[in-house]
């Protein structure tokens, strides 16, 4: 895989290691403008950035800035407008990503059980037994086994998207990608999810693309945190997160992930400033 | 426990009585379990017992008010004769056969009309939502059709088809057609992006995206189209069966107006409105077993 000659900008202290892993995901001055008929808006990039095979990364940025829309590029779900995303595949015969979107995802028609293997059965992957087994499997994991024959309809927000999470890891995709899953869950819960989601990549080490608004979250579940500037969202500041796994919340408590978040959302706050005042502008000039 | 005396006695559910308390404040509210928290399963079967007795139970309260009213002399019969005449003048046409046969005959021409209209119906939209150029093209051309007073095309279909039971059915098919198409095409052209998108990133054809997100989605919908539609097609039947048909219901209720037989031209009418709202239940009952994920409504 080619390494793209645009390297990240590099944080304050930057003392990431991972450089020596292959990358396994490389956009190259990717840039995405939406076309309303009226005026083009730029909605993203240029950007550069790099994922590393088995390494979560976190992309945290203002509202707007294009995060989503760098993922659903990544995920295939749109095209960029200009520049490229080059991913790489180990075995053809495995799914290759497998994407977790916000809330209002989970189809309210099909049980729980169905949800689940509704990746499965649509990409048609192995017999019959080995899909009910995958499917088992995962909902055991993630705590579903009981609700297997529910309509998501009767479970609570966090049971709705566990589902979500669960229909995407039961494809035991190459590559994970996530929207924000968590963003309307209440603050317990939350916490309670991360703690999940962060014992379920330990054991199986996926690269990761995680979108959130949450440093917190960013901190506590990544490899590393990207940094999104306003729209067009590039990329301002890339931080390596030092602590050990398997993590557990106590790393919450020690100075590091005070500083670390201090330091993030010193780089972020610029940012959201300059967003406000962007959509101030837009106001005014609307007015 | 105490919430201070302003909300002693304050109504609302599982609000108990005020009374003396310990302490500083001088009343209480209790919350207590209701009815329907103790026993949920007998609440709730009992809560259905009174809304079938009452759905029931209008019509009869009604049509006793008629009767009485009638009784008393306060309406005249010749126009609204009293329910027991109605009564007996149904039970006299049943005795000959005649209800019975305009009954199988209406049934039979709106079942026919209803099924070819709605799976047309359903089809054509099948079709629109999936290929956004035969959309472009045929839509507004629909909508144009759409205007046409569907009656006016009697007097065509009867010189294309001759008299019979074709163009009554092909009516019937026309009108449930388009109460069908149009809600359906809208619903599935609408279906939310996140399903959409969850679909795409397992890399769904375009089938399996129509049968695992856009059709179940469109169903309840549809449904209520359906209910709709259902009543709709009992409708343009009787007006059908008035102008150009020797039987059905339509035919009754028109044939005993012109021989001022008012009691048959009610027991056909009476008929139609039973059969209507039968038809109608049945459909609703049919999309909520179809449907059991979606809230009710």
């Amino acid at each position: 895989m080619i390494r793209p000659s645009a390297r990240r900008v590099p944080p304050p202290g930057d003392d990431r290691v991972s450089d020596a892993e292959a990358p396994r995901i490389v956009a190259r001055a990717v840039e995405r403008r939406f076309d309303d008929g009226r005026a083009v808006v730029s909605a993203l990039g240029p950007l550069d950035l790099e994922v590393g095979e088995g390494e979560f990364v976190s992309v945290v940025g203002p509202s707007g800035c294009g995060k989503s829309t760098l993922l659903r590029i990544i995920a295939g779900l749109i095209a960029p407008s200009s520049g490229e995303i080059e991913i790489g595949r180990n075995d053809p015969d495995r799914t290759l990503m497998a994407m977790v979107f916000q809330d209002h995802s989970v189809y309210p028609w099909k049980t729980v059980e169905r949800n689940v293997r509704f990746g499965l059965d649509v990409e048609r992957r192995g017999s019959r037994a080995e899909r009910d087994r995958l499917v088992a499997e995962y909902l055991e994991r993630l705590g579903l086994s009981a609700f297997a024959r529910a309509y998501p309809q009767t479970l609570s927000g966090g049971m709705r998207q566990r589902v979500a999470i669960a229909r995407a890891l039961v494809l035991q995709p190459e590559l994970l990608l996530m929207d924000e899953p968590f963003a309307s869950l209440d603050a317990q819960l939350k916490r309670l999810m991360q703690d999940d989601l962060a014992a379920l990549w330990e054991n199986e080490r996926r690269t990761m693309v995680f979108v959130t608004h949450s440093i917190d979250e960013a901190i506590y579940l990544s490899d590393r945190v990207v940094v999104m500037s306003a729209r067009p969202g590039r990329i301002c500041a890339d931080f390596a997160v030092p602590f050990a796994r398997p993590r557990s919340h106590e790393i919450r408590a020690e100075p590091e992930f005070a500083a670390l978040q201090q330091e993030i959302w010193e780089v972020l706050r610029d940012e959201v400033d300059r967003h406000l005042q962007q959509s101030e502008a837009v106001h005014r000039g609307a007015a | 426990m105490s919430e201070g005396p302003d909300v002693a006695g304050g109504g609302g559910a599982g609000t108990g009585d005020a009374r003396p308390v310990l302490g500083i404040a001088r009343s209480s509210v209790v919350r207590r379990p209701t009815p329907q928290e103790v026993d949920p399963l007998r609440f709730r079967r009992r809560r259905r017992r009174i809304d079938r007795t009452l759905g029931i139970g209008l019509p009869i309260v009604l049509t006793a008010l008629w009767q009485v009213c009638s009784d008393l002399g306060w309406s005249d019969s010749r126009f609204f004769p009293p329910p027991s005449r109605i009564w007996t003048a149904g039970v006299d046409l049943v005795e000959s056969g005649r209800l019975q046969s305009d009954l199988w005959v209406s049934s039979r021409r709106v079942l026919l009309g209803f099924s070819i209209g709605t799976v047309t119906g359903v089809a054509a939209a099948v079709v629109l939502q999936a290929s956004r150029l035969v959309r472009a093209a045929v839509e507004p051309l629909t909508y144009a059709l759409w205007t046409v007073p569907k009656l006016a095309l009697l007097p065509m279909l009867l010189l294309v088809f001759g008299i019979g039971e074709t163009p009554i059915v092909i009516l019937i098919v026309i009108n449930c057609f388009f109460l069908v198409f149009i809600p359906t095409l809208a619903a599935m052209t609408s279906i939310p992006l996140a399903y959409r998108e969850v679909a795409e990133s397992v890399r769904a054809s375009r089938w399996q995206v129509f049968h695992h997100v856009v059709f179940p989605c469109a169903l309840p919908h549809i449904f209520v189209a359906l209910r709709l539609t259902a009543g709709a097609s009992i409708l343009v039947l009787v007006a059908v069966e008035f102008v150009q048909s020797q039987s059905g219901l339509g035919y009754l209720i028109w044939n005993s107006w012109s021989l001022f037989l008012a009691d048959r031209m009610y027991v056909g009418i009476v008929v139609v409105a039973v059969a209507g709202a039968l038809f109608t239940m049945l459909v609703s009952a049919v999309g909520r077993r179809l449907t059991r994920w979606a809230p009710e409504g």
